[in-house]
């Protein structure tokens, strides 16, 4: 297999476990759909890496395996064991159905928002990055319809994994500055919204996010 | 020198930061945070005072103290010296109030978290102020959303708990929105053909605006405005700043409201200044009248009837930053002049409210406004301290802000914006009305006198300092002041 192949490949795991973490519901299975993603995302920098011989990008290849692969979908299926199952509430808005359309439709949409980029490179890499913006669109599908705290948390990752991938197939990875700041902000953002988490089960017995509507204009 | 001030600037903080949080003694903390905002100040009056060369940059061309640089860190040193000051007596009365409360929420406060916090969002603005590169500017602004988040959750009530979670999730996503704006900058500085590790390089993308593709740039600048737009509280993503403002203690309402939204907008106007070369200044422009209107519409309209004395002044900073970007909009010297003026004297402005309201909220354990009257009479200093940053707020002689204002109306004339401006007018008149209506119900009357609000010894310095301040600003610095109309020439006329 070519280097582009298997490119191709990791960017194909990459939308369709989007494509599914939106379709479920059970946080479990979220998690280790976000830890395959989060593999996928680092072989990209991996591939890309191996071919242009960069440092760099190694670095990042690591950083984005150990972050976005390990510890923060360790967190969700840990998240999963540790907050009770609240099966008399629906988790969606939507049905799966609806969900299988709307991420459909998502990437059309991206496949047509990026066409101004490939015309500025042509390169296979760059065609593949709507696959990116594809995820972005489907992690703002999540954290729309999902009502669970958690669901929220995950689509808030799908999205930062979305742009990390557009930033690595069409321009080979943003500085190593930048990955390093954004990986160090996700992990702290994310740590801080599970602590809000865990607070909301004390105070309000449930992680529905509805239920957080005292506050408004009224 | 350029160096030394940028070095200072951003060690400083980081290292009041990590004192306030292993030091036991809370006088320490205090001491310490308050002399750092203090020193920042001083950098930037010292900066002002052209002992540094604003267009060099300094660490590799990833920091640089120029005017526009200069003059925001004016602000967030004198905000965060009122908020810091503040915020002594904010925490003791919290304290006080946890230890006599019969039903204590969750453990008591901790002070040093509350200060290491304080100057970790000190540290984040002024990295966010001063960076050069695009990249370290995001990183930035995403970690003043996490320093702030606990700060808006402080009080540990289900209310700030919701704040938080609202505030964290919309924060978070308008600057992910952002990210993806950077990268694609970053994806047209590459393939124009510009380094890798200088394709950030605010300076660099200035100078090399040619090799910039058109549709990228419109795509990447388009989310860059859109994302730190939310930060900065205009609409789409405005909805957070009400519930983080009423939630979050006083102090902290100061430095969100006063600096913070000013710190996201002064990034908006870097971004507008690269776009303006590579796309023309219609493109950013008039995406910044629309998104402007459009805030100051919505705030305006839920100033009308409201009920939440927080919410109220929150509301006021989502139509003030709606009215800065209409100011840019225009993009006249005078106006973008003009529109400093107006975040330096709204800064401090909006500071002395919250702090007044603070004193209010703790006096009457309500923040709706039906509940407080008589506060003139009843607990003078607070009432005072209110109606003076109503004055401010409202832009009445010799407050900036009335000739900030009038300057920024004026500039239209020669614009395409002249639409804009009597839509801008309109929606000030309804504000200010609003917002009168509100105070004076609060601050005048009889009231129960039984309701006098225990000042602390903090309170009345405070607010004095705010006070001469605003009046010393309103005479001394005029939109057409040297220093100010070199600044907006330096972001207008950048090319």
């Amino acid at each position: 297999m070519t280097n582009s192949s298997l490119i191709d490949l990791a960017s194909a795991a990459l939308l369709l476990s989007g494509v599914f973490i939106a379709s479920y519901n059970d946080l479990a299975k979220q998690g280790s759909l976000l830890r395959l993603q989060g593999i996928a995302l680092s072989t990209l920098p991996f591939l890309m890496a191996f071919e242009h011989n960069s440092l760099d990008l190694w670095i990042a290849g690591f950083l984005v395996l150990g972050v976005r692969g390990i510890v923060l979908p360790g967190l969700v299926k840990s998240a999963a064991k540790r907050i009770p199952a609240e099966k008399e509430r629906s988790h969606s808005r939507i049905s799966t159905t609806t969900s299988l359309l709307i991420s459909g439709a998502s990437t059309i949409v991206a496949y047509l928002g990026t066409i101004p980029l490939s015309h500025l490179d042509s390169s296979s890499t760059t065609k593949a990055s709507s696959i990116g913006l594809a995820l972005v669109l489907i992690g703002v599908q999540i954290l729309i319809f999902k009502r669970m705290a958690v669901g929220q948390i995950v689509g808030f990752l799908v999205l930062d994994n979305g742009i990390a991938a557009f930033g690595f197939l069409a321009t080979l990875g943003v500085p190593l500055l930048l990955e390093l700041g954004g990986s160090l902000d996700l992990l702290f953002a994310i740590l801080i919204m599970g602590a809000l988490t865990s607070r909301m089960i004390v105070k309000f017995g449930t992680t529905d996010v509805d239920e957080l509507s005292e506050l408004g204009d009224r | 020198m350029n160096q030394l001030l940028v070095s200072t600037a951003l060690l400083l903080p980081i290292v009041a930061s990590l004192i306030s949080f292993s030091v036991k003694r809370a006088k320490v903390s205090e001491a310490i945070s308050i002399a750092t905002s203090l020193v920042l100040l001083a950098i930037s009056i010292l900066a002002m005072t052209s002992v540094v060369d604003p267009s060099r940059v300094v660490i590799d061309g990833l920091f640089r103290l120029d005017r526009l640089a200069q003059i925001m860190l004016l602000v967030i040193g004198s905000v965060s010296t009122l908020a810091g000051w503040a915020s002594i007596s904010f925490l003791d009365s919290l304290i006080l109030n946890h230890e006599f409360s019969r039903n204590p929420q969750g453990p008591p406060p901790n002070r040093r978290t509350y200060w290491a916090l304080f100057n970790i969002f000190s540290f984040a603005m002024v990295l966010a102020v001063l960076s050069n590169n695009l990249g370290i500017t995001w990183v930035a602004i995403e970690t003043t959303t996490i320093a702030t988040t606990f700060l808006v959750g402080f009080k540990r009530t289900p209310l700030s708990l919701e704040a938080a979670w609202k505030y964290a999730m919309i924060c978070s996503f308008g600057i992910a929105i952002a990210l993806l704006g950077v990268s694609i900058v970053y994806f047209a500085a590459v393939h124009g053909g510009l380094s890798g590790s200088q394709a950030l390089q605010i300076n660099v993308l200035t100078t090399h605006f040619r090799l910039l593709d058109h549709s990228a740039m419109r795509l990447g600048v388009g989310l860059m405005i859109l994302g730190f737009g939310a930060k900065a509280g205009l609409v789409p993503f405005h909805s957070w700043l009400p519930d983080a403002h009423s939630q979050a203690p006083a102090p902290i309402s100061a430095l969100m409201s006063g600096v913070l939204i000013s710190v996201a907008f002064s990034v908006i106007l870097r971004v507008v200044s690269i776009s303006n070369l590579v796309l023309g200044s219609s493109y950013a422009h008039t995406y910044l009248a629309v998104m402007g209107l459009a805030s100051m519409a919505v705030a305006s309209l839920l100033l009308i009837n409201q009920r939440d004395y927080k919410r109220m002044l929150a509301q006021s900073s989502i139509e003030q930053i709606g009215f800065v970007a209409v100011a840019a909009s225009f993009g006249t010297e005078l106006a973008i002049a003009a529109l400093l003026l107006h975040v330096v004297v709204h800064g401090l402005g909006k500071s002395l409210a919250f702090i007044s309201v603070g004193r209010v909220e703790s006096g009457f354990h309500s923040t709706e406004i039906s509940k407080v009257k008589g506060l003139l009479k009843n607990s003078p200093s607070v009432g005072f301290g209110l109606i003076v940053a109503l004055c401010i707020l409202i832009g009445l002689p010799p407050f900036g802000l009335f000739w900030s204002e009038t300057a920024i109306i004026t500039s239209a004339s020669g614009t395409h914006f002249v639409l804009v401006s009597a839509g801008a007018i309109a929606f000030i008149l309804i504000s200010s009305v609003a917002l009168a209506r509100s105070v004076l119900k609060m601050t005048l009357g009889l009231g129960d006198s039984g309701s006098a609000i225990a000042v602390s010894r903090g309170f009345l310095p405070i607010a004095g300092t705010a006070f001469l301040a605003s009046v010393l600003l309103g005479i001394l610095a005029s939109p057409t002041n040297g220093l100010l109309i070199r600044a907006a020439h330096s972001i207008v006329g950048i090319g």
